[in-house]
């Protein structure tokens, strides 16, 4: 995760603060914040907003919570070099992005292996999910390659921009639209016969 | 980022159900004092100490909060973090009886993994599970753990395979392990950042030497965040307490996963399991860390004979790494499919390494 996330130290582009909409702009005194205040401070207002983010790309809340908690220690030790909270967040989420990205690899090889049986029982998310209007929309982006996922989580949930969501799937803008261009029109595909 | 219109109904559509499902996730407000007890081994030290701990127990959070791990049983830890600075952390933080935040559960220190939701007053009720358990094995380089994959049924994952470990019941007839069977786990939390496991004090009466001691421990601490999927610390207590295992290993403090390629076998067979019934089309599954990344494979049939022979390769040399191939339609019968470090010295460096699983074709 902490290896491929040297990203973070350019610019983040203007107005890209927060992990949700309508953040107030934080004060110069942030640059006076040690690593502990850091995280105190972006706790507050970053990580239940990136929680949430994580958990829609990887569908299960204990990992998106520890994946987030991996970000934060990344920063804490960072924090030196960042200095600055729009960065840091900026870097929280390359990372929390990035740790997703892992996680779902590695859980991509597991499942590659059903020959071991199932359990006999659903876990509770996902009987509470499926009670949910809209299963089929939701299948049809939980079948979603992960980039194409990444990418439309970060535009309609985080509201980030084509140029933030470059940033922290450190990927091309042109790359940006295309993932979600595709991601679209699958799930348009598997959804059209049941509008 | 669309100009049809058609588009713009689904994007909302979209739009609606991530907020939808971002509202319903139930998120631990014990996330701070994770991250805290985790900077404060390696940054500057947080001016308050130990009062750290004693929020982070208050704060401890269940194993139960895991969902899905028994399908993700079928791998293993990623190693995620980028650090292993040594554990610094209080012995006195013991995590009490602990709560799951999501919902009211019952208490018991060790919840189902399956359990949210349930009233307080009943039982934990068990769930069956796949659970990773390791075992030791004896090889040309020592011993070394094997993993293996059982289906138990248990509170939780981590109790599953913990339970599985230390009764002893390998699939593999030259798998063992030196727990006492008469061991039970106590609790099992996940909280502070580790994960503690309390053994009754059978765990104390094992015999083992050195060697095998430290590969003991390790084979719990493999086995127990393998289940849980985190790659944390183990905080080993025998009847409550930490103590000198055996007379070798000290459990004073968190203990961590050793190197993989310091302890494990080096190629690891996953399907088909040892002793597992197939059909006649077989894939092998597996991980393995070897030279060049080429993994020599026999089948032999019952009678020792090679059926058939071949290499395979894995995505990468050097580390853990996963292969698979497929073996030619088989005849019903017993078989052993052999997989091998490649000995790149025709035998010079000494002995290879080899994973064997016999299995039935039906």
């Amino acid at each position: 995760v902490i290896g491929a996330v040297n990203r973070a130290d350019r610019a983040v582009p203007p107005g890209s603060g927060a992990g949700v909409p309508g953040r107030p702009a934080r004060s110069d005194q942030a640059q006076r914040w040690s690593a502990d205040d850091a995280v105190t401070e972006l706790y507050r207002t970053e990580y239940r907003p990136l929680v949430r983010v994580a958990g829609l790309i990887l569908r299960d809340v204990a990992e998106a919570e520890d994946v987030v908690q991996d970000a934060f220690v990344a920063m804490h030790g960072r924090w030196r070099r960042l200095r600055d909270p729009d960065r840091a967040v900026g870097y929280l989420r390359q990372c929390v992005v990035n740790g997703c990205r892992d996680r779902l690899r590695h859980a991509a090889v597991v499942a590659r292996h059903p020959v071991h049986p199932e359990p006999d029982r659903a876990s509770a998310e996902a009987a509470v999910l499926a009670d949910l209007r809209g299963a089929a929309l939701r299948q049809a982006i939980a079948r979603l390659p992960e980039r194409q996922r990444t990418a439309l989580v970060l535009r309609f949930y985080a509201d980030l921009s084509e140029a933030q969501i470059a940033l922290a799937m450190g990927i091309s803008a042109g790359s940006v639209k295309t993932h979600a261009s595709r991601a679209l029109a699958a799930l348009r595909a598997a959804t059209e016969d049941l509008a | 980022m669309s100009t049809d219109p058609s588009d713009d109904a689904l994007a909302e559509r979209v739009r609606r159900l991530f907020a939808e499902e971002a509202d319903s996730m139930s998120i631990d407000p014990g996330g701070l004092d994770e991250i805290r007890s985790r900077t404060a081994q390696r940054g500057p030290r947080w001016g308050w100490g130990p009062t750290i701990a004693g929020v982070a127990a208050a704060a401890a959070v269940v194993v139960g909060v895991v969902v899905w791990t028994g399908q993700r049983g079928g791998g293993d830890v990623v190693g995620t973090v980028a650090e292993s600075p040594s554990p610094a952390v209080s012995a006195t933080a013991s995590p009490g009886p602990a709560t799951a935040t999501a919902s009211p559960t019952p208490t018991t220190a060790a919840e189902p993994t399956g359990g949210t939701g349930q009233p307080a007053s009943t039982p934990p009720a068990t769930v069956r599970l796949v659970v990773p358990v390791y075992y030791v094995q004896d090889t040309p380089r020592g011993l070394r753990l094997d993993r293996e994959f059982h289906q138990v049924r248990a509170t939780g994952a981590a109790e599953g395979a913990l339970a599985e470990m230390l009764a002893g019941r390998s699939q593999d007839p030259s798998s063992t392990s030196s727990w006492d069977p008469a061991t039970t786990v106590r609790s099992v939390t996940r909280a502070g950042g580790r994960i503690t496991v309390d053994l009754s004090r059978h765990a104390a009466t094992a015999d083992v030497g050195s060697e095998a001691a430290e590969l003991a421990v390790q084979q719990l601490v493999y086995t127990v965040t393998a289940a849980l999927q985190a790659d944390l610390p183990v905080q080993l207590l025998v009847a409550g307490k930490p103590v000198e295992l055996w007379g070798h290993v000290s459990t004073q403090r968190p203990i961590r996963r050793a190197d993989p390629l310091s302890v494990r076998k080096l190629v690891q067979i996953n399907d088909p399991a040892y002793g597992a019934t197939t059909t006649r089309t077989v894939t092998v599954r597996g991980e393995a860390a070897v030279f060049e990344a080429t993994l020599p494979w026999e089948l032999r049939g019952a009678d020792g004979a090679v059926v058939q022979s071949g290499t395979a390769t894995t995505a990468e040399g050097q580390r853990f790494a996963p292969f698979s191939f497929r073996l030619p339609r088989l005849a019903p019968g017993t078989y052993t499919i052999v997989v091998s470090e490649d000995d790149p010295s025709g035998g010079e460096a000494g002995p290879v390494m080899t994973e064997e699983h016999r299995f039935t074709v039906r």
